[in-house]
């Protein structure tokens, strides 16, 4: 798990009464507004979304509806034009750069569309870049990254580059790379976008297997075939939240066996 | 900064543009202060060698006031400064010389950078002692002042040259062609008077560490010939000089120098009064007090005993002010080139800097690694800078020899660059670095202001 953020409560029944009741992302009012062109475009339009610890959350909507938006404010890599963002109680609007850079590092793990690897460097020096800004040793960054590839069946990978790889491959190395840290929360921006579907099923059985594991997980997506992985389908359109429930067992899309069949991979 | 850094620059091939470019100006910088601060840096530290001049202020029409040289000094002086002062070791005349002198052996053509006639008293001014064969003798001596035009058959050489043209065989008893083909023999200097023939080397010399000779400018060689000035085993000047030098005994030179004016001002004076001193009018009265110059009487003459250094440093502050300024506008125009191909690498490398950001790299971070290629960029370049100084030094001087259609063009050079200096080589490696360094430091701190969201945005 991600290292405790500064401001924590001072005695042990305080801390365990906050995290019974603090949410670990808590947003209120968030809006985001681009001054790119002459006419602000608003992409967020107060948002207030309440994410607990160990949830499965999948947001949805149409294009322009705000999703990528709110995954970068809520993954800080970018800042809310106002409202409050709220990160296990501490308020991350406002805070420095490097406070900035050190929760994206030690608490946030990103999954992207387009895997984003370094093509430069092979599937087991792109895992330990995290860890590398975390300040992490050599010899235990190798350990580290070498298990996680272990775990999701790329043993056999581990030197070869980005364009070697196939894109399941290549998503299994960033879910690899966004794991590295021990993160707190996981955020993916349409993980299985760019794979053919037994693919983009197998990526969506291993975020299904964390989250089981206890990883607190938010999936964007246009596809409600991905969401139905979830526990809890968050609607936005136009910047808002038009829906926020939990997605019924029967409605829910369970993996298979996924470590089993990983691990027979050849 | 990772390993994976290098393989990012490596892939790009204009980062070879600005290596190059940096190799240029380190290799400008190393070859002009591997000849510059050796001297600035030895300071008094040099060899124990004094100038002994005679200068007259002439006031000549229609050019104003100018220091003449004259040649008042004669072969007895050098020989009484040498029994009487116990702190002189040597003295010696300067030699006639040539420089840039084309030789040949067995059929290969070299450049020897100076080619002088010696006296007696050569190896003991310089301090050194053959270590193959010998030196002149009094034979050699005595039929070079019987032939002046050049019969003389034996030369003496350094023993760097002997190691160019013979390699690790002895050299004694080797031929060396000066050829006699006009126009063929020299770049500068007295063309025709060391246009030998064949000649026999009799000995090889030791000279004096690299470090050591600008002390001996005016004196170093590389191939001796015999001095017909010099007559017999004692020797004797056939006309007089203006300057010669003095190696004094390690210890107290200021004592050795102040000796040395006190014992021949008399005798420069009686001498000015005795003689019409070249250039006009009537020499002052020897032992007299000042008078007040007439018009047509030259002044008094002034004993100038200086060290080499102070002269040395004066021309190579003065010359490495000169070129070092050319070699520091290279360095500056690589700096440039380092700041327009970081300000590409970046602009490509937007994405990447974005998803390094999002995986926890700072602004810090970011600048850190910016520089750090920078770094790596300039160090490279430096590197290869030092490495080819020297080479890239013959080459040009090959080039320019080639241009001015000089027959030396097609013979191969040897030293004919400057000396290489390991401190001038970490100068111009720092240097390079601190250009480097600076260069980058504002396209840096501008992508690292990017926010993560706006690299991705942007970025490929």
């Amino acid at each position: 798990m991600g290292e405790p953020l500064t401001q924590t409560p001072a005695t042990p029944a305080a801390m365990a009464e906050q995290e019974k009741e603090t949410p670990l992302i808590s947003l209120r009012g968030i809006t985001k507004i681009y001054y790119t062109t002459k006419t602000p475009v608003p992409a967020l339009n107060g948002i207030d979304l309440d994410i607990q610890p160990g949830e499965f959350v999948s947001v949805m909507g149409p294009s322009g509806s705000g999703k990528s938006t709110l995954l970068h404010i809520l993954g800080a890599l970018d800042v809310p034009t106002r409202g409050e963002y709220l990160l296990e109680g501490v308020r991350v609007t406002g805070l420095p750069d490097r406070e900035l850079s050190r929760i994206r590092n030690r608490h946030f793990g990103f999954v992207f569309q387009s895997y984003n690897l370094f093509p430069e460097l092979t599937a087991l020096e792109n895992v330990e870049v995290p860890m590398i800004y975390a300040g992490v040793r050599a010899t235990e960054r190798r350990r580290r990254a070498e298990r996680l590839l272990e775990r999701f069946g790329l043993s056999h990978r581990m030197t070869h580059r980005p364009a070697e790889l196939s894109g399941g491959e290549q998503q299994r190395v960033a879910i690899a790379r966004a794991l590295a840290n021990g993160p707190t929360l996981l955020l993916a921006d349409e993980p299985t976008g760019n794979l053919p579907t037994a693919h983009g099923e197998e990526i969506m059985s291993i975020l299904q297997e964390l989250n089981d594991e206890g990883m607190t997980l938010v999936v964007v997506t246009h596809d409600w075939r991905i969401a139905s992985y979830g526990k809890r389908l968050v609607e936005l359109k136009d910047g808002q939240v038009v829906g926020d429930r939990p997605i019924a067992p029967e409605e829910r899309r369970l993996r298979p066996g996924i470590g089993d069949q990983l691990d027979r991979r050849p | 900064m990772h390993s994976w850094a290098v393989r990012r620059l490596a892939r790009r091939w204009w980062n070879l543009l600005a290596v190059l470019q940096v190799a240029a100006g380190v290799a400008a910088i190393t070859a002009i202060g591997s000849t510059v601060l050796p001297v600035l840096w030895q300071g008094d530290d040099g060899p124990q060698i004094l100038t002994v001049r005679y200068e007259r202020e002439l006031n000549e029409p229609g050019i104003g006031k100018v220091i003449s040289i004259e040649p008042i000094f004669r072969y007895e002086d050098l020989e009484l400064l040498k029994s009487e002062l116990p702190g002189v070791v040597a003295a010696a005349e300067a030699p006639e010389s040539a420089y840039q002198v084309e030789v040949e052996v067995e059929g290969r053509r070299y450049i020897v950078q100076r080619v002088a006639r010696v006296g007696p008293d050569y190896l003991k001014l310089l301090g050194v002692s053959p270590v193959e064969g010998s030196f002149f003798s009094d034979d050699d001596f005595r039929q070079a002042a019987a032939d002046p035009s050049g019969t003389v058959k034996s030369v003496v050489i350094s023993q760097e040259l002997a190691r160019v043209l013979f390699g690790n065989e002895p050299a004694t008893g080797k031929t060396i062609t000066l050829p006699t083909r006009a126009g063929k023999t020299e770049l500068a200097g007295a063309a025709s008077s060391f246009a030998h023939g064949s000649v026999q080397v009799i000995g090889v010399v030791e000279m004096p560490p690299v470090r050591d000779r600008y002390a001996f400018f005016e004196v170093y060689a590389d191939l001796l010939f015999p001095s017909p000035r010099a007559v017999g085993g004692s020797g004797t000047t056939a006309a007089g000089t203006g300057t010669f030098y003095v190696r004094a005994k390690t210890g107290d030179i200021e004592k050795v120098r102040r000796e040395i004016i006190a014992t021949l001002t008399p005798l420069i004076r009686q001498r000015e009064a005795e003689e019409p001193v070249p250039g006009g009018g009537v020499g002052a009265q020897p032992l007299q007090p000042p008078q007040p110059p007439r018009p047509s009487q030259p002044p008094p003459g002034e004993i100038r005993v200086e060290t080499p250094q102070a002269w040395a440093v004066e021309a190579a502050t003065t010359g490495g002010l000169y070129l070092g300024s050319m070699a520091m506008i290279a360095l500056i125009v690589s700096g440039i080139a380092l700041f327009t191909v970081t300000l590409v690498n970046l602009a490509e490398q937007r994405h990447s800097i974005g998803l390094r950001r999002a995986l926890g790299a700072s602004r810090g971070s970011i600048l850190r690694e910016t520089v750090g290629e920078a770094i790596v960029l300039a160090g490279t370049g430096g590197v290869l800078g030092v490495a080819l100084s020297e080479p890239v030094g013959r080459f040009l001087l090959q080039t320019l020899l080639w241009t001015a259609r000089s027959p030396l063009a097609s013979s191969s050079p040897w030293r004919l660059s400057a000396y290489f200096d390991l401190r001038a080589a970490a100068l111009g490696l720092l240097l390079a670095l601190v250009v480097g360094v600076v260069a980058v430091l504002y396209p840096g701190w501008e992508s690292s202001r990017l926010q993560p969201v706006e690299a991705f945005r942007d970025g490929r």
